[in-house]
């Protein structure tokens, strides 16, 4: 399985698969790509609507008890712990 | 039943046509064959309230003028020749100057007509305001904001789409444009059309610019009327062409650019966005995993005090009170907006019932021209100031992007109660009137989540309840110290029984486990724009006005006829007034009567507290009149007094008007969003409930502790 690009949905890739960590674990100011969204069907077409596609850059504005804020493409999201912990980044910075 | 209107989408190239297609129809998409005009269509169907919607895509345009292009042509003969029951047309929220000129081109067709404004999640993040309302105003058509993309305001958007289709909405005539120095030719084609006894399914004047136009169809169609008429059509084109030294077809263009300038001007209005400094630093605060939820409260508590001070004095004439400044405090309740409206309407009563008795007009007219439609109209009106101050203060926070942080610093604390930070819009607008707090649950994304909210949104204390509060404290006790108190004790109650009841809705009557979750996107902080404010305040008082406003007029006068008609005729409000006790033979006293044993559970035995319930169920500032004028004491603490009422009494009173059930306008705003009334009916039950046990509770165990 490859995950250059990343994808939506399916099972969450295997653990040591590049340099993957889920959303809630990227630091404030720490950046990263979107390489793999998982969560229902519904959440995960209402995250892509929102911009934040598998490839998508993002950057984490605030990350500590509440929503995580990340800004990507120049939009920024606030997204529920819940879901955040289920979007896997490959941090690139 | 069954009922099927005809829906065509119109709209430029990468409006996002295609995107709100899809998401309107989703697998129901295929092509279809349209005899009309021998092309193939996109066509997909939905539904809404049970009306099912045939939809056609028609081709992207920039027109439907062109005489050779084939997608012009395509989508103008549909609409010619198929008639459909709607035209959504769209357009695109970050380029109105350019995308309103097909939904113009459109309506000088046909009225019906609705204008879908896309792209609007891209407009909030360039800081562009859109007056969706002045634009709709100005066109005579709905016009609704969305984000195709989003799937934001499609119910909406649908909503508007039947009203026009049952003629509920938009206009009656096609759209009339003013084309200058081409209309004297314009008049000129269109008498000859209409005296060669023009009847084909497009408007003459629409023809008669076509002609000008030089449209091969129409002028086919004028020939068939009669020759002579296509042929002088084709002279006066020329004619126009020669003295306006410009084709006519050029001078329309123009002549549409131009109204479209005049329709936007003012109504789009681009802010500016805050520096990226300014900006970081103010999320540094809103965001912060402690700060966020303290600035957020701070600044929805300054917002409310400043509203409530404005509009009743309250809290700061008890704090200059308590300050030992008593005649400063009365000078902010005579000048706080309540006050000032107050004096007004009483003025005009009197005055209207002095001319109405002068000119001999029976007493019942007298009385209910006086006591029914002038005190329903300024009990209307007292309320348009408060609602409209609180949402201009809303639309403050709103506009600058601070309410969207609220949301995201207390999505974490309501979560817990079955809510995601989104209810926080709702919720703070319930503070202001609950109307306009159950329409904007339509906002949330998660459907149970705006269930619960519409559901819940009414238990938060609106202003005409403060206002009742504020009264019945005065009974609590005379201290301003121990009335201040007593309206927080009721504030805090609220907004507790608002997460309780939620927090069990979602557990036991949805079962959820896990609460909504959170994705919206942050705008950046704009300067706030007063233009853009009034905007938002104009449409949710708008909103309160036709929602509440008629149904409180009404009710207003309904209650007059039960409290001046009894089984022996009409009693007089000069007999209510100089002999309360007449107040025992009308048909309220009777129903207040039927009532009173269920106000002794909770320790308010008298018939005209229950009077005051039924009164406040029709609109909750009634309250106090009915208790002054069935007591016949000069104010509220006087009237509670006169009702025997010990403070304890007062307290239990309170507390059952406070959380009792919502007015009926707010009620009607929940039908209308939950569309089914059982949803009203458990409304209505588990409020009234909760008050009789609250109130029970503050009576029995105050007595039971010993206090009267
Ligand atoms: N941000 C945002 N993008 C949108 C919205 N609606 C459509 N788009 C995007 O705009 C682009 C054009 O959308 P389409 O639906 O293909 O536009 P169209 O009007 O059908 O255009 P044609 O296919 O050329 O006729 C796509 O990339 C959409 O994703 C919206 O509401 N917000």
């Amino acid at each position: 399985m490859r995950w250059r690009r990343g994808r939506a949905g399916g099972p969450p890739p295997p653990p040591g698969s590049g340099n993957l960590i889920p959303l809630t674990a990227v630091p404030p100011g720490g950046a990263g790509v979107v390489r793999w969204i998982g969560g229902g069907r519904g959440q995960i077409r209402r995250i892509m609507e929102m911009g934040l596609t598998p490839g998508s850059p993002v950057t984490v504005v605030a990350n500590s008890a509440g929503p995580v804020v990340v800004s990507s493409r120049g939009v920024t999201l606030a997204i529920g712990r819940g879901l955040a912990s289920k979007i896997m980044v490959e941090v690139t910075g | 039943m069954s009922r099927e209107i005809l829906v065509a989408l119109a709209g430029n190239p990468n409006v996002g046509k295609s995107t709100l297609f899809n998401a309107l129809t989703g697998a129901t998409a295929h092509v279809a064959n349209w005899p009309g005009v021998t092309v193939e269509l996109r066509e997909g169907r939905t539904s809404h309230h049970g009306v099912e919607m045939r939809i056609v895509d028609l081709p992207g345009t920039y027109s439907i003028g062109g005489v050779t292009e084939e997608a012009e042509r395509v989508a103008r003969e549909f609409l010619i020749s198929e008639r459909p029951d709607v035209v959504v047309v769209l357009a695109d929220a970050t380029a109105l100057e350019r995308t309103m000129y097909l939904p113009l081109m459109v309506m000088e067709i046909t009225p019906r007509v609705v204008v879908a404004v896309n792209m609007m999640d891209v407009a909030a993040r360039r800081a562009i305001h859109v007056d969706l309302q002045g634009i709709s105003a100005a066109l005579g058509v709905p016009v609704v904001g969305i984000s195709a993309l989003r799937g934001e305001g499609i119910g909406a958007l649908l909503d508007r789409v039947l009203a026009v289709a049952e003629g509920r909405e938009g206009r009656k005539h096609p759209l009339r444009i003013d084309y200058d120095g081409l209309e004297p030719y314009i008049s000129r084609i269109e008498k000859l059309l209409v005296k060669s006894g023009w009847k084909e399914s497009i408007p003459a004047r629409w023809a008669a610019l076509r002609l000008l136009e030089g449209d091969p169809k129409v002028a086919e169609a004028a020939g068939r009327y009669s020759e002579e008429v296509k042929s002088e059509a084709e002279r006066v084109r020329s004619e126009a062409g020669i003295d306006l030294r410009i084709p006519p077809d050029q001078v329309a263009v123009e002549s549409r650019y131009r109204y479209i300038d005049r329709l936007l001007r003012g109504r789009v209005r681009r802010t500016r966005l805050l520096g990226s400094g300014l900006s970081e630093a103010l999320d540094r605060v809103a965001l912060h995993p402690l700060g966020g939820p303290i600035f957020s409260l701070g600044v929805m508590l300054g917002t409310f005090f400043l509203a409530f001070v404005a509009n009743m004095g309250f809290p700061l004439n008890l704090i200059l009170y308590l300050g030992g400044m008593p005649d400063l405090a009365e000078a902010v309740e005579e000048l706080s907006l309540t006050g000032l409206l107050g004096g007004f309407f009483e003025w005009l009563g009197a005055e209207a019932s002095a001319a109405l008795s002068n000119s001999g007009a029976p007493g019942w007219l007298v009385s209910l021209v006086c006591d029914g439609v002038i005190s329903g109209v300024g009990a209307v009106l007292s309320f348009l100031p408060l609602v409209l101050t609180v949402y201009l203060l809303l639309g403050a926070l709103q506009d600058t992007g601070i309410l969207a942080r609220s949301a995201v610093s207390l999505h974490k604390f309501l979560r817990k109660f079955g809510l995601s930070g989104r209810s926080v819009f709702p919720a703070v607008v319930g503070f202001g009137c609950n109307v306009p707090a159950v329409m904007a649950t339509r906002a949330l994304d998660d459907d149970r989540e705006r269930m619960i909210m519409a559901m819940t949104s009414p238990i938060i204390p609106c202003q005409a309840r403060l206002v009742v509060m504020l009264a019945l404290a005065g009974g609590v006790t005379r201290d301003p110290g121990g009335q201040a108190l007593v309206m927080l004790a009721m504030y805090s109650l609220s907004v507790v029984l608002w997460l309780a009841v939620s927090a069990l809705i979602s557990r036991f009557m949805f079962r959820v486990r896990s609460a909504p979750e959170l994705v919206m996107e942050i705008p950046p902080y704009h300067r706030p724009s007063l233009k853009v404010i009034w905007w938002y305040a104009r449409t949710n008082t708008e909103h309160f006005l036709t929602k509440a406003g008629t149904l409180i007029l009404g009710f207003t006068v309904a209650l007059w006829f039960l409290l001046h008609f009894g089984p022996s005729g009409f009693v007089p409000q000069a007999a209510l007034e100089s002999d309360p006790s007449s107040v025992e033979g009308t048909f309220a006293a009777a129903l207040g009567k039927a009532l009173a044993p269920l106000g002794s559970l909770v320790g308010l035995p008298d018939w005209r507290m229950m009077l005051a319930f039924e009164a406040g169920f029709l609109a909750k500032e009634a309250v106090i009149s009915i208790l002054v004028t069935t007591t016949g004491a000069p104010d509220p603490a006087g009237a509670l007094r006169a009702l025997g009422m010990t403070p304890l009494q007062s307290l239990a009173l309170t507390v059952a008007m406070m959380t009792y059930t919502p007015c009926v306008a707010t009620l009607a705003a929940i039908k209308q969003e939950l569309r089914y009334v059982k949803y009203v009916w458990r409304v209505v039950a588990y409020e009234i409930a909760m008050a009789i046990l609250l109130a029970a509770a503050v009576y029995w165990g105050g007595v039971a502790l010993g206090l009267s």
